[in-house]
């Protein structure tokens, strides 16, 4: 389960550029659901996202995955949350350097996994998403929905409970949005959860509770 | 199989972002190699002069005078000679002299001792108002045997602000080879006789080589302080002592000015090793979203920093065996070897051990280290968010 309390994210604090991101936002995620949260650009989609995700730290209040307080966690400590949870991030992240497999593998460097599982497992879940002649491609010698595919791929490759995709949609085409869909349904019947920001509602369609944010607030 | 990996993922990266890689190696490179060749000639300089001691007298003879080493009477010769354990005794005068704009060395020695001393080329030993002089040295100044060379003997005086040097001419009866060794590329060859002549030193020698029976050493050097108190006494084992303590203390003092320009030249390694480092932070920023620790990265940037040194040190061996071996030193073997020039008339010595190269190894990890380590820290400790911005 991921909850959290009065989380607020305020950017550049006590400039006169000062940002509020988010405002006293709580929520509750059970396990094994599927939420989608909704909102214009610059309602604070990808903050809460960074943070539920354990990559970013609010500026106040409070984020518990399964009853952690996630927010009092030293680097290491959110370094064990983050390998069980997998991100999709809006602009990919892809290394520009690193052929397909190679980028979905870096979750798996650190954890000791060899090289000949690595390959495997990269080569299993590239034919998943309808990749396996791209392998040996670089994100400059994809398009955008192939390297979209591949960030999933690379989420999907440490066999994470949590699954967070941001804006998974936007800017693909409707053939690779469908493939990401079934994707998306496959993870949801593994039990898994499931946190999307989305502007699509054939995504929102797929979730079991939709959160709407405007401003950094919670509306519905 | 984790460090492994990362072993792994550090030389992949290295070969990922070539440019970055070879600028690094070539400014360790700039930086190791003078290190490597200094240390490297300093070492064969060393050696040679411990074998020159070693193939030189046992022990060197000098009478005190103002607290240094003054001239000996001649005739101590005779009474050294029937110490029991001395082979041979020869007297020589040695002084510095003006050949021309050049200073060299000259030694003044028994004719029949001149023989024993150098191989000819050319001509004969000298007899009354001759000089025999090495090969370069003949070529730089354009004589030959048959010809004269002004030899600039004493300053006399000050003329016009310029010193006075009295200069006698000498006949060159002989050249021999002094390309093999720095002691002999300007050194200039004499009848004992003459030498004390033109000082006007008449009776009197600056010093005395003397030879003794293997094991007498001790007991000849305790014989002459009897003899006379004055004497000065430098056994083989002494000079070998000054030596190897002199060339130390230089090694030292080089290796201090070397670690002061390798620490100014670690913030421009600095700037060279970050190199892409928005591309770097970013790609820290990525690995730290995707479950890696701060210190799999760090680990990650130690061993590129690991793989670097390891290439730049064995470049830097190559090139510094070409430019000692093949280049014979030029430009570098002047700081070491004074007189030597930019283009060293004679085959430079020079003598690679293990130490200087494990010494540049670590210099130049440190310096890779202390160029990636902080800016990789940074970037590590702050939220994966803030680093992929």
């Amino acid at each position: 389960m991921i909850s959290c309390h009065k989380i607020w994210k305020v950017y550049n604090k006590g400039k006169p550029y000062e940002v509020i991101a988010l405002e006293d936002i709580s929520l509750l995620i059970e396990d094994g659901s599927s939420v989608a949260i909704q909102g214009p650009s610059g309602s604070g989609k990808t903050s809460l996202l960074s943070i539920l995700g354990a990559i970013d730290r609010p500026s106040n209040g409070k984020v518990f995955i399964n009853d952690i307080e996630i927010t009092s966690l030293s680097e290491d400590g959110l370094t064990n949350i983050r390998r069980r949870i997998g991100f999709v991030f809006q602009q990919f992240n892809l290394i520009p350097r690193l052929r397909a497999w190679e980028n979905m593998v870096i979750p798996l460097i650190p954890l000791g996994v060899d090289e000949k599982t690595r390959k495997k497992k990269a080569f299993q879940l590239l034919e998943m998403v309808g990749l396996d002649e791209r392998v040996f491609h670089r994100p400059e010698e994809m398009s955008g929905g192939e390297q979209q595919r591949i960030a999933i791929a690379r989420a999907l490759i440490n066999d994470p409970l949590i699954l967070i995709l941001d804006e998974p949609t936007s800017n693909i085409d409707t053939e690779t949005a469908e493939t990401i869909l079934f994707i998306l349904k496959e993870m949801r019947s593994k039990g898994k959860t499931i946190i999307i920001s989305t502007h699509d509602e054939r995504v929102t369609g797929i979730a079991d509770k939709v959160f709407m944010l405007k401003k950094g607030r919670v509306i519905g | 199989m984790r460090h492994l990996n990362l072993l792994n993922t550090a030389l992949n990266n290295l070969i990922r972002y070539p440019v970055r890689s070879v600028v690094i190696v070539v400014c360790l490179v700039a930086l190791l190699l003078p290190f490597l060749s200094g240390m490297a000639v300093l070492e064969g300089v060393k050696a040679d002069s411990l074998i020159s001691v070693q193939e030189g007298a046992d022990i060197y003879l000098t009478m005190d005078m103002y607290g240094r080493n003054g001239v000996i009477p001649l005739e101590m010769a005779e009474l050294v000679k029937n110490i029991e354990g001395v082979v041979k005794v020869i007297p020589r005068a040695i002084s510095r002299i003006y050949v021309g704009d050049r200073l060299a060395v000259l030694l003044g020695i028994p004719v029949e001792n001149i023989t024993e001393t150098i191989s000819f080329i050319k001509g004969r030993p000298p007899m009354g108002g001759e000089v025999v002089i090495g090969k370069r040295l003949a070529e730089d100044l354009g004589v030959g045997v048959g010809k004269s060379v002004s030899l600039g003997v004493r300053i006399i005086g000050i003329v016009d602000g310029v010193p006075y040097v009295v200069r006698r001419e000498f006949n060159i009866s002989g050249i021999f080879d002094a390309r093999v060794g720095i002691w002999t590329s300007n050194l200039i060859l004499m009848n004992l006789q003459d030498v004390i002549s033109l000082y006007e030193m008449e009776g009197f020698v600056t010093d005395m080589a003397i030879y003794v029976k293997p094991g007498y050493s001790g007991k000849v050097s305790e014989e002459l302080q009897k003899m006379n108190s004055y004497f000065r006494i430098q056994t083989k084992e002494l000079v070998n002592a000054y030596i190897e303590r002199g060339f130390n203390t230089r090694g030292g003092i080089f290796l201090i000015l070397y670690t002061v320009a390798f620490s100014i030249a670690i913030p421009a390694i600095a700037v060279s090793s970050g190199l892409g480092l928005s591309e770097r932070r970013k790609e820290i920023g990525i690995f730290k979203a995707l479950g890696w620790r701060t210190i799999d990265v760090i680990e990650m940037v130690f061993l590129e920093s690991i793989f670097i040194s390891l290439m730049s040190v064995p470049i830097t061996f190559m090139l510094s065996f070409l430019w000692l071996k093949i280049l014979n030193g030029v430009f570098i073997a002047q700081i070491f070897i004074p007189g030597a020039g930019i283009f060293p008339p004679f085959s430079v010595p020079s003598l690679f051990f293990h130490l200087p190269v494990i010494m540049a190894f670590l210099l130049s990890l440190v310096i890779t280290l202390v160029g990636s380590i902080s800016t990789t820290w940074k970037a590590s400790i702050v939220p994966p968010v803030e680093a992929m911005r």
